[in-house]
């Protein structure tokens, strides 16, 4: 997060759109909180047997992850150090039941399939960890920017997840049948087990990549 | 004094407000959520008493152990003022978390007319059958209520004129609990129901 520190020391310059855009790039992909920085297991491992839970609930931490930045970034220099913590996570707190209300009043399905997992939001650690290391030392705008970047990396790599388990699990994907029906189900896809075995290759194949752009950075030097 | 308000103003500042707006947004989205949930247990019951016309909710008083407590029915009315069964209630312990399930049963306590699932967190691929499988909540519909129901490994599905109920593959416990907590929950109804059918029968 060191460029971001210098953003906030230095005064509001006309490249600041193009920082914060290349921050919700970063979260997006190259730092997604789920696979380099491994924060918000708990859900990914949890509400991804199918690809709508997935979403929904991609959607709702983008929601409070946004919510929270813009909160945390406006309330930036009135925080004191030994008082963050609690700010943030009171902050954090009012948009997940605020998010958790609405589910449960528009969209109630979703609300009875994700159960306990929407008020866990709280305790996702991806969104303290945006509060404290960007929108607590960034201005409004870079930090919605790092919010969206989060929030969509965190909801691409749940959707990423819930593909592969809902195809090879059920022959479906959002619901549509996408493999003949001579399909057999893997079963094991929408158990607990499918989901750590799903997780352990995508990991294995972001690492890959991740080695592969940097030899190829090491050799370009 | 001085000092605790100038450490802490922000953050009773900011309690003050976030908890106005939850507040605000929990007094204007829960009547919806009211009604979402009524209109859940609405299809419920119109999915087992699918020739009922209108719905009357009654409260029973029933013996558990050494408690008098009340249990909700509903009552369903055929057009011509009929009554054709009654919903109520299960709930237990499942295989991970609870299952709570309506179920019917004929006017003259004779037979099930079947079972809707209103929440249950069952194995996916497995338990979850309870929820979407018509063949083994089939079973239900039209089995006796004597014998109690009891269930079998393997066995015929598409049999539903007796108590025997066909366990999901792989979900036993499950299966198990189901047919568990509705003979539980039909025998502290019963004699209750019995009386109620014997008093004047209720106009829809």
């Amino acid at each position: 997060m060191a460029e971001s520190n210098e953003t906030a020391i230095a005064p509001a310059q006309p490249s600041q759109a193009a920082e914060a855009f290349g921050q919700f790039v970063k979260n997006l992909w190259e730092e997604n909180p789920v696979f380099r920085a491994l924060l918000g297991m708990c859900p990914i491992l949890a509400v991804t047997a199918a690809c709508k839970p997935a979403l929904t609930m991609g959607l709702a931490a983008t929601f409070v992850v946004v919510c929270s930045n813009i909160m945390v970034s406006l309330m930036r220099k009135a925080l004191t150090p030994h008082l963050r913590i609690l700010m943030f996570t009171l902050t954090i707190s009012v948009f997940v039941t605020i998010a958790d209300l609405f589910l449960k009043a528009f969209v109630p399905d979703m609300s009875d399939i994700l159960g306990p997992f929407v008020p866990l939001i709280i305790v996702n650690c991806m969104i303290i960890a945006r509060a404290e290391s960007c929108a607590s030392k960034n201005p409004l705008f870079i930090s919605v920017m790092d919010g969206f970047g989060t929030g969509f990396g965190f909801t691409l790599a749940l959707v990423m997840l819930a593909t592969i388990r809902e195809v090879l699990g059920g022959g479906t994907w959002f619901g549509f049948q996408v493999l003949p029906s001579w399909w057999v189900p893997w079963t094991v896809m929408k158990l607990p087990a499918g989901a750590f075995i799903t997780l352990g290759f995508m990991l294995a194949v972001n690492i890959h990549l991740h080695n592969r752009k940097k030899a190829k950075a090491a050799a370009a030097a | 004094m001085l000092n605790f308000l100038r450490v802490s103003w922000l953050v009773l500042v900011a309690a003050f407000v976030f908890g106005l707006l939850l507040a605000g947004i929990f007094t204007s989205w829960q009547p919806r959520i009211e009604a979402n949930r009524v209109a859940k247990l609405q299809r419920g019951i119109r999915s087992i008493l699918t020739d009922a016309d209108s719905i009357q909710v009654d409260t029973l008083q029933i013996q558990t152990g050494e408690l008098t407590e009340p249990a909700v029915i509903y009552a369903g009315f055929s057009a011509a003022g009929q009554r054709v069964g009654y919903v109520f209630k299960a709930a237990g312990t499942g295989f991970q978390d609870k299952i709570e399930l309506l179920v019917g049963v004929g006017p003259a306590l004779e037979k099930y007319r079947g079972i809707a699932v209103l929440f249950a967190a069952e194995t996916p691929g497995f338990g979850d059958a309870i929820t979407d499988s018509a063949i083994f909540k089939g079973q239900f519909i039209g089995a006796p209520l004597d014998p109690p129901l009891f269930v079998a490994k393997t066995g015929d599905r598409s049999k539903t004129d007796d108590s025997e109920i066909v366990s999901i593959t792989g979900a036993t416990i499950t299966s198990d609990a189901v047919a568990d907590l509705i003979n539980r929950r039909m025998k502290q109804l019963r004699d209750r129901l019995t009386d109620k059918m014997g008093a004047a029968p209720i106009e829809p």
